[in-house]
């Protein structure tokens, strides 16, 4: 291949000497060169008065360019390289929102969104017996359009969802009415900035492959301009077939091709690293609605229409490498309105707050371990029975852990503990469903 | 899919880089497009493409190094029109299908 290259630059030089004129010889040689690797690859643009630094620039984009071409070629079956709904998919939104439940799996829940839909049986132990709670999530935005669209899904699939939280068994005394029911919102305020985040990280794992590409054209202009005139072109041939790393001798150790299976490895990971930078710290409305008893217990004066309305937030260190552990704490304040649904006349403000300390690992793209431990407090200054009608005037120390099984699914089991007030401890095992965006480029959920 | 070298532009300038993807195409597609040189780390930006849109990238050459385009369609068969400004001067302005890779020289 490479005395072909040489013998096609030979006969340019003698058969189309128009094209050679007036430039310095070596300037000669390196566009008959030129000219013969276009004709092998064909569509390249040759200049008028073409020189060697334009045979270094062709030949960077043939090899620059042949392995951006076989890694979007690839990404075609194995989507390493490619931007998938999926890629972008926050690795820490929330599990089905099953807060101020006796099914609460996370210590804190968290204000970040499922990213599609997830859902969550969560089946407790308290002092009244074993309670057994479903609840559905749903990201309606994220259903209702644009899935498919990346960029679209990564910021608004941080944004907000809804949960439904109903009882599996009737948990009402004596009735064949549903005994609870309640709704969940969650809205991230810090989405949509850090969906924008994921690009940026993209941008540089570009631009290290162009760094790299820019670093090999200057090796070749000037090994082209070191060489023997009679080496260009076999310098040429052999750093086009060339592997990445290599030092092709036929360019005197002058060229070396930095281009690594690793620079696309990084592209992989800095996509990774995005989602988890964007997920590492969140602000977000944190609002519930409740109807009936929300501990399951099955005494009817406990039953109460209730609203709360809150802040949640949470900060996480991020390292350098997505499966280091990171550590985080996270907290919500908000304010619970309750009316006892056997007495409209008792009403009870309180003031609803929690501060709690996370630690967590990335096992897989989608997938972390995670254990929390927190302080709940809920506070209004009633006398006791009416605290315990409303759930109030209690401190709760709570803790899970959480485990991923496979995809999207992970069981957790958490437990909580009053330190003061009347509350009943509870130990509750969840079993947790989540949806995954598309693994294919714009492809359906 | 194809690569090319599209030969000289000129350094310093500011470029626009634009993409109008068909409305056809089975997904959106991302652009890539920047420039570096021999000493100065490399400048540019990525967007992605939805069908029936159109995205720019904006950046200014270094003195000299090379600038590169890519773009990832969402499937072979995806196309759209790539245009390439230099300063004032339309350079470049092409139909494209398939993933594609553009490079030129900053002399």
């Amino acid at each position: 291949m490479r005395s072909r290259l040489t013998s096609v630059a030979l006969v340019v030089m003698l058969l189309a000497p128009g094209l050679l004129e007036a430039q310095e010889p070596r300037d000669s040689v390196c566009r008959a060169v030129a000219v013969a690797l276009n004709q092998r690859h064909p569509g390249g643009v040759l200049e008028p008065d073409g020189d060697c630094s334009d045979l270094a620039a062709q030949v960077t984009g043939l090899v620059g360019g042949a392995r951006f071409l076989k890694a979007a070629r690839s990404s075609a079956t194995d989507t390493a390289f490619r931007l998938t709904p999926r890629k972008v998919q926050s690795s820490r939104g929330g599990e089905a929102n099953a807060a101020g439940a006796p099914g609460q799996a996370e210590a804190v829940p968290t204000a970040q969104p499922t990213a599609l839909a997830s859902a969550n049986l969560s089946a407790a132990g308290t002092d009244r017996g074993t309670k057994t709670l479903a609840t559905i999530t749903l990201n309606p935005i994220t259903l209702f359009g644009g899935a498919g669209d990346t960029i679209t899904a990564a910021r608004w699939s941080r944004f907000g969802d809804l949960s439904i939280l109903v009882p599996v068994s009737n948990s009402s005394t004596g009735s064949d009415k549903l005994g609870y029911f309640g709704v969940r919102l969650r809205l991230n305020l810090s989405g949509l900035h850090a969906g924008d985040g994921l690009l940026r990280n993209v941008r540089t794992a570009f631009l290290q492959t162009t760094n790299l590409r820019a670093a090999l054209l200057r090796d070749l202009q000037d090994a082209f301009q070191t060489l023997p005139d009679d080496a260009i072109a076999g310098c040429a041939e052999a750093v086009l077939t060339a592997a990445n790393g290599e030092s092709p001798e036929a360019c005197g150790g002058l060229v070396t091709l930095g281009f690594s299976e690793k620079v696309y490895g990084d592209f992989r990971r800095a996509l990774t690293l995005a989602r988890e930078k964007a997920d590492a710290k969140y602000l977000g409305l944190d609002l519930r609605f409740d109807t009936g008893d929300p501990t399951l217990s099955g005494d009817s004066t406990l039953e109460v229409n209730a609203l709360q309305a809150g802040l949640a937030f949470g900060r996480r260190s991020t390292g350098t490498s997505p499966s280091a552990t990171s550590f985080g704490l996270q907290g919500r304040v908000g304010v619970r309105y309750s009316q006892l649904k056997s007495d409209s006349d008792s009403v009870t403000w309180s003031l609803d707050a929690a501060l709690g300390f996370e630690a967590s690992r990335l096992v897989s793209e989608s997938q972390a371990v995670r254990l929390t431990s927190a302080l709940e407090a809920r506070y209004a200054n009633k006398s006791d029975p009416v605290a315990e009608q409303h759930q109030t005037d209690v401190l709760l120390l709570r803790g899970g852990l959480q485990v991923p099984v496979v995809g999207g699914t992970s069981i957790t089991v958490a437990w909580s503990a009053p330190l003061t007030g009347e509350a009943s401890p509870t130990l509750s095992v969840n079993f947790n469903w989540a949806l995954l965006l598309s693994q294919v480029p714009g492809g359906a959920p | 899919m194809s690569a090319s070298y599209r030969g000289r532009i000129a350094p310093r300038q500011p470029v626009t880089v634009t993409l109008s993807a068909d409305i056809s195409n089975t997904g959106p597609a991302l652009l890539m497009a920047g420039a570096a040189g021999f000493t100065t780390p490399a400048v540019g930006d990525a967007v992605e493409v939805v069908p029936g849109g159109t995205k720019s990238i904006k950046f200014k050459n270094p003195a000299n190094g090379t600038m590169v385009i890519n773009i990832d369609f969402a499937d072979e068969e995806d196309s759209g029109k790539l245009e390439v400004t230099v300063g004032d001067t339309l350079r470049d302005e092409d139909g494209v299908q398939g993933d594609t890779d553009w490079s030129y020289l900053i002399k």
